[in-house]
């Protein structure tokens, strides 16, 4: 019976092969079965190890036995044919056989009209003509990121012509995404065309992700003139992305002075908040200490606090644990100081604890201790601690620990 | 006078000698000379009063007058204004002008609009660009890897791929244009990767997404992708 169902199917197999996934449920009993079926229906198997040997030799680098391949598979006119023209051309082009390679492209598109490697070869087609030094044309390409290629093609050989091109494409209906790329590729150029046009993308509120991006660029220039231009369109905006955007843009240009300028101006919490979260990504560890000291917001302190854990600042964190006037401050840097597991911070705490008189402090110790998984400076704390709320505290964090001290005091106590 | 202390005193040197501004000879020969002396009193007897009158102070035309006088006995001076208009001094002038002008202009513009992208501004966003490139490559090759055989198999990971191909087109030239060929190498890798992926059929076959992820496999196109996007992260930093 089973003999008989292959028989019936490998006489259709021509029919169903290129669909015949729909008939598969996915799993891989049904996969080796479908190996089998396909091994007997003869069909595409050679075509299809021909192509797979093409694949291997490009990915090694074998232009002339992946030519070889490829053009085998393209000959049999079967189901792989288009993409074997569009491989061939790829390993003709990589070999600088260029004439071959625009050849081939020309019989991809002739042959295959509707396949979907026609756009590929349509880009590949462009970048071998630039290759070759012919002149190539942005405005005759429909697709616009064929158009992007055709243009940053043009943009080293005649940056006076391709910037309109570029311009116009960042000014057009194409998708963001595309519009992201002609700006990467407007980067490339070193004109100072170039570089006014970034700077009037970042301006340009009307499409806010290209604007981000723009933002992301001109931070990344690195130049006074950058910088001041992002200055005056922080400045100017009143978007708190854009704002956000730029203060990321400094951080990333290593720029200080004004995310230090930001954090003691601005109006906005969320954005002094995030002001000093740049500033600690940027290193600025002594400008943070310097706005701690002279901040009267406890807002912002906590921002701080939790900036200096962002960058492992124990030595600060421990200093301001100690000696911070506000209560709830230290306990954010308790807090803190639970969470990093090193640097000698176990210590700190358990002389915070001794030296502390703030009960909610106290208990903040224990929390912190609890986190680091020092059964052992629990376990001291509660042999010498008189107070019996707090006490119990140690006791209720350690039953959650596992650890020799603990069960031996656990012991000791049940005794 | 000279030496000559036998002839008497002019009116002339009397009154130097009045004014003690006479030569020695002329004292020599007065002190000798009873009528030139005689003349001297009566020189001084003149001369006398007139210390007792202070000079009268001059009109307030005296200034013009004096140079209405003088400037009729001087020598006539050309115009400087007139001269000024004279072509062979006119026309460097006003090229000298026009030359200082568009000095002036191309310095104000130069100051007005920013200046080009510098290479390594260029490298900053070429390398920034890349990463973040190579972050969704990650992704999307991790998922590929990891896909199990059915229709649907690359379905999800189709449109991503699409997306990456193009933009991997675009760094691909941009790192070979900077003379990046290891990196460019590994973008040429990942192109064919996502190519195939981007342009797989609807009937993708089990077989065909086993040969694929034995291509990324063999390709060990994962282990590059992260390890070029680290080092890349750590050039940005010192760009």
């Amino acid at each position: 019976m089973r003999k008989l169902g292959f028989l019936v199917l490998g006489m259709a197999a021509p029919l169903f092969a290129q669909d015949l996934s729909v008939w598969m449920p996915d799993s891989s009993s049904t996969s080796a079965w479908r190996r089998d079926f396909q091994a007997r229906s003869g069909g595409n198997r050679s075509e299809d190890r021909e192509y797979q040997r093409g694949l291997s030799a490009l990915d090694a680098h074998r232009w002339d036995r992946a030519i070889e391949s490829f053009e085998a598979v393209a000959d049999r006119k079967g189901t792989d044919a288009d993409a074997a023209l569009y491989w061939k051309a790829y390993a003709e082009s990589r070999a600088a056989n260029r004439e071959d390679a625009l050849a081939t492209l020309g019989e991809l598109r002739r042959l295959y009209p509707s396949s979907r490697w026609v756009a590929d070869a349509q880009a590949l087609d462009v970048e071998v003509r630039a290759q070759a030094g012919s002149p190539v044309n942005p405005g005759a390409e429909a697709d616009e990121e064929i158009k992007l290629i055709a243009i940053n093609s043009l943009l080293q050989s005649d940056p006076s012509s391709a910037l309109p091109a570029l311009q116009k494409v960042l000014a057009g209906n194409s998708s963001v995404k595309v519009k992201e790329k002609a700006l990467f590729v407007l980067t490339q150029n070193s004109s100072p065309e170039a570089r006014k046009l970034l700077g009037t993308v970042a301006a340009n509120s009307a499409n806010p992700d290209l604007q981000m991006r723009a933002i992301r660029y001109v931070g990344l220039m690195g130049s006074d003139d950058a910088r001041k231009e992002l200055e005056t369109l922080y400045s100017r905006s009143n978007d708190e992305h854009v704002k956000r955007a730029i203060l990321q843009s400094f951080m990333r240009s290593g720029s200080r002075t004004f995310l230090v300028n930001a954090a003691k101006t601005e109006k906005s919490p969320e954005l002094r908040a995030e002001a000093i979260r740049q500033l600690a990504l940027s290193g600025g560890q002594d400008e943070l200490w310097q706005l701690y000291q002279t901040s009267s917001s406890s807002e912002d302190k906590n921002a701080i606090l939790k900036s200096m854990f962002l960058s492992h600042n124990t030595a600060r964190l421990s200093e301001l644990a100690k000696t911070e006037k506000d209560p709830q401050l230290r306990i954010s840097a308790i807090r803190s100081l639970g969470l990093i597991h090193d640097g000698g911070t176990s210590e700190t705490l358990v002389s915070i604890y001794k030296s502390d008189s703030h009960v909610e402090v106290k208990e903040s110790v224990l929390n912190a201790l609890f986190l680091q998984q020092n059964g052992k400076a629990l376990v001291d704390i509660a042999k010498s601690e008189k107070d019996p709320q707090l006490k119990e505290k140690a006791v209720q964090k350690m039953s959650l620990l596992h650890s020799k001290e603990v069960t031996d005091y656990m012991l000791e106590v049940l005794k | 006078m000279g030496g000559d202390t036998l002839r008497h005193l002019t009116d002339e040197e009397l009154t130097l000698v009045y004014y003690r501004e006479s030569m020695p000879t002329a004292q020599e020969h007065l002190q000798g000379c009873f009528e030139c002396q005689t003349n001297l009193a009566r020189l001084a007897d003149l001369l006398r009063p007139v210390h007792l009158y202070s000079p009268p102070e001059p009109g307030p035309d005296f200034e013009e007058r004096v140079w209405s006088k003088l400037s009729l006995q001087l020598p006539k001076k050309r115009n400087w204004r007139l001269s000024l208009f004279r072509p062979f001094v006119l026309a460097p002038a006003l090229a000298g002008l026009l030359v200082l002008a568009l000095a002036i202009g191309l310095v104000m513009q130069r100051r007005d609009r920013p200046s080009g992208i510098s290479a390594r501004a260029q490298a900053r966003v070429l390398f920034n660009t890349l990463t973040d490139h190579l972050d969704r490559s990650q992704i999307l090759l991790a998922e590929v890897a990891n896909a199990r055989p059915g229709t649907d198999a690359l379905k999800a990971a189709q449109g991503t791929a699409r997306d990456l191909v193009d933009e991997n087109r675009l760094l691909r030239l941009a790192s070979n244009r900077t003379g990046d060929a290891t990196r460019g190498a590994l973008l040429e890798d990942l192109e064919r990767i996502l190519l195939s992926i981007a342009n797989a059929p609807s009937n993708f076959s089990p077989d065909d997404l086993s040969d694929l992820q034995r291509r990324i496999d063999d390709e060990g196109l994962r282990f590059k992708v992260r390890v070029t996007n680290d080092d890349l992260r750590t050039e940005e930093r010192t760009l």
